[in-house]
């Protein structure tokens, strides 16, 4: 990664408005390059708004979301993908009619020339442990496995940023330690959001946290100074911060 | 697999028993012709150039997601621009060509306001059927002496008569039957080939990627819009020739070409036979044509009515139609082997790959 001292991904002023209701308000947020950055926050603290329009999947009634510089806002999807952020939502979205090959190949093939994007999918199979279901159609696969499925699309894709909303949704306790592997594997190439609810998760993975309320930043921190905190905890258990 | 890979609707490079089908049909379809009579011939050129539609619309539909109800726009225009053209200039080759470009020149345009303006799938069926009728409701309306174009009157309702046949370098008088019938044939393999090698290449593979999720081939980076709108044209092109080689067939272009009747009839074609294959779309046109003539000859009267009832029997009890249920059948057949204790399970296909999403 280079030294550059510009963050990778920073928003200022950023605001969304539902009708009446801010989702987001205000929200200024910078990314180091390299991180691994949690989002987590109580239900409707307004993580997952702050999310989509990080990905570019809602447009911000206010504000400008920059990556590298350069301002995100209004861009169509295949732009935000081309300038290197790699999107995965937290159901999984594959192509399901087709092998988990298939699937491969397109995601590098849409970095990559063909000849390239045919060496590439081995390489990332092994990189990302789904060599022996490579033949399978990705819709007869298990949830959990599609979700890694996912996570090795984006992958390919070779992205400087990974945006990853609640990856680790409806997995088995051995198949959240195997994601949080697979996480922090990506990170070695790439910076790192996740959107998250799991403490457990949270703790296999993360370095900084921030915590989200009410549509703002209530605190930013290492995990366990957050963890630690007083504020976050009330935040948690319901009382008004 | 299927034994001819017939099933394989994702972008699977053709093995060698597909290449060793298409030539056995070619030669058949070369010997025919020495052997069967006038009428056969006729109804079965017929057949051919209508299957160039429906692959034109297969080709959309299955492997682009995208379902336009109107390709008889296309047909039409490659009808009367053959006419038109060739009626003009007396030279039936640039006709032919003109025919093909056209209609692409018009797919485009069309194609670009409505997949740039980034309209549903659901309102792409209906503008194209929009457009198809606004077509025949025009040329309809262009009886009147007045209605000209270069020495030719487009006639309204009634068509253009005595268009002429195609003519070829090596022969004095316009093509025979036979020549029709090679013709055609000839067409249909070339194109049934030419884009079933199109979807083994990368632009093939990311439109079935494309069709398979749209949102997230666009999150990897894919302008979707752009292989969109390169797979309405080329299916633009393709009904153009087919509706061409319909002038050449019958010497005659009319406003049903473009007609509500000719538009579902092409659909019908498609689901019957499938539209997650390319050959299914052939096999479909077969079936309901030759359907559609015995039905006729026999006597039932409400021809129809009948058509009808098929189309619901298919939706209904074959969604993926014809070739792909006989080949699942097949798969079936061949796992139920003594030894082979593998489940004889069809392929749980929940999301049923060949169909448009939504």
């Amino acid at each position: 990664m280079s030294d550059t001292p510009q963050p990778l991904l920073s928003t200022r002023g950023l605001e969304k408005r539902f009708g009446g209701v801010v989702a987001v308000s205000k929200v200024d947020f910078d990314l180091e390059r390299g991180e691994i950055r949690c989002l987590i926050g109580p239900n409707g603290a307004g993580k997952s708004t702050f999310f989509k329009l990080l990905s570019g999947q809602i447009r911000p009634s206010a504000g400008t979301v920059l990556f590298e510089g350069k301002d995100l806002v209004g861009r169509a999807p295949h732009e935000i993908g081309r300038a290197g952020i790699g999107i995965k939502n937290q159901v999984p979205d594959v192509m399901n009619g087709l092998t988990v090959r298939e699937n491969l190949w397109l995601a590098a093939r849409a970095r990559h020339a063909p000849r390239r994007a045919d060496t590439l999918v081995d390489e990332i199979a092994e990189r990302v442990s789904l060599g022996p279901i490579l033949g399978r159609v990705v819709g007869e696969l298990a949830h959990g496995q599609r979700q890694w499925v996912e996570i090795a699309l984006v992958v390919a894709t070779d992205p400087k940023l990974i945006l990853l909303d609640e990856p680790a949704a409806g997995m088995t306790d051995e198949e959240t330690v195997r994601t949080a592997e697979l996480i922090r594997e990506c990170n070695r190439t790439a910076t790192i959001v996740v959107v998250e609810h799991d403490m457990k998760f949270i703790q296999q993975i993360a370095r900084k946290v921030t915590v989200f309320h009410q549509g703002r930043v209530l605190t930013e921190g290492p995990f366990e100074r957050i963890m630690a905190d007083p504020v976050v905890r009330d935040v948690y258990l319901g009382r008004a911060a | 697999m299927t034994a001819l890979d017939f099933a394989s609707n994702a972008a699977v490079r053709p093995t060698w028993r597909w290449w060793v089908f298409v030539a056995l049909s070619v030669v058949v379809l070369a010997g025919l012709p020495l052997v069967t009579d006038v009428s056969l011939q006729l109804q079965l050129s017929l057949i051919f150039l209508l299957s160039l539609l429906a692959l034109s619309m297969s080709f959309m539909w299955g492997y682009g997601g995208m379902l336009s109800f109107g390709q008889t726009v296309f047909y039409g225009l490659g009808g009367y621009c053959y006419a038109i053209a060739s009626m003009n200039f007396g030279t039936t080759g640039w006709a032919m060509l003109i025919a093909v470009l056209l209609p692409a020149v018009v797919a485009a345009l069309l194609g670009y306001f409505m997949i740039y303006g980034r309209l549903s799938d659901i309102y792409l069926s209906v503008i194209t059927l929009a457009v198809t009728l606004i077509f025949e409701k025009a040329i309809r309306a262009t009886s009147g002496p007045e209605f000209v174009v270069g020495s030719v009157r487009l006639n309204g309702q009634n068509g253009i008569p005595g268009v002429p046949g195609l003519q070829v370098p090596w022969q004095d008088a316009p093509l025979s039957m036979e020549g029709v019938f090679w013709l055609t044939a000839a067409a249909m393999v070339t194109v049934y080939v030419a884009l079933r090698l199109l979807l083994t290449t990368s632009y093939g593979r990311v439109l079935v990627g494309i069709r398979e999720n749209e949102a997230r081939m666009q999150l990897m980076g894919f302008d979707s819009r752009r292989y969109k709108l390169a797979a309405f044209v080329v299916s633009g092109a393709i009904a153009g020739l087919s509706g061409a080689l319909y002038a050449v067939w019958g010497n005659f272009v009319a406003p049903e070409m473009f007609n509500l009747n000719q538009a579902a009839q092409v659909v019908i074609w498609v689901i019957v036979g499938g539209r997650s294959t390319l050959i299914g779309p052939i096999v479909g046109t077969g079936v309901v044509q030759w359907l559609t003539t015995w039905l006729g000859q026999v006597g039932v009267g409400q021809v129809t009515l009948v058509l009808g009832f098929v189309l619901m029997v298919f939706v209904l009890a074959f969604r993926e139609g014809l070739l792909p249920t006989l080949g699942a059948l097949g798969r079936v057949l061949v796992r139920r082997q003594p030894g082979d204790t593998a489940p004889p399970v069809l392929p749980a296909r929940q999301s049923a790959p060949g169909a448009p999403r939504e």
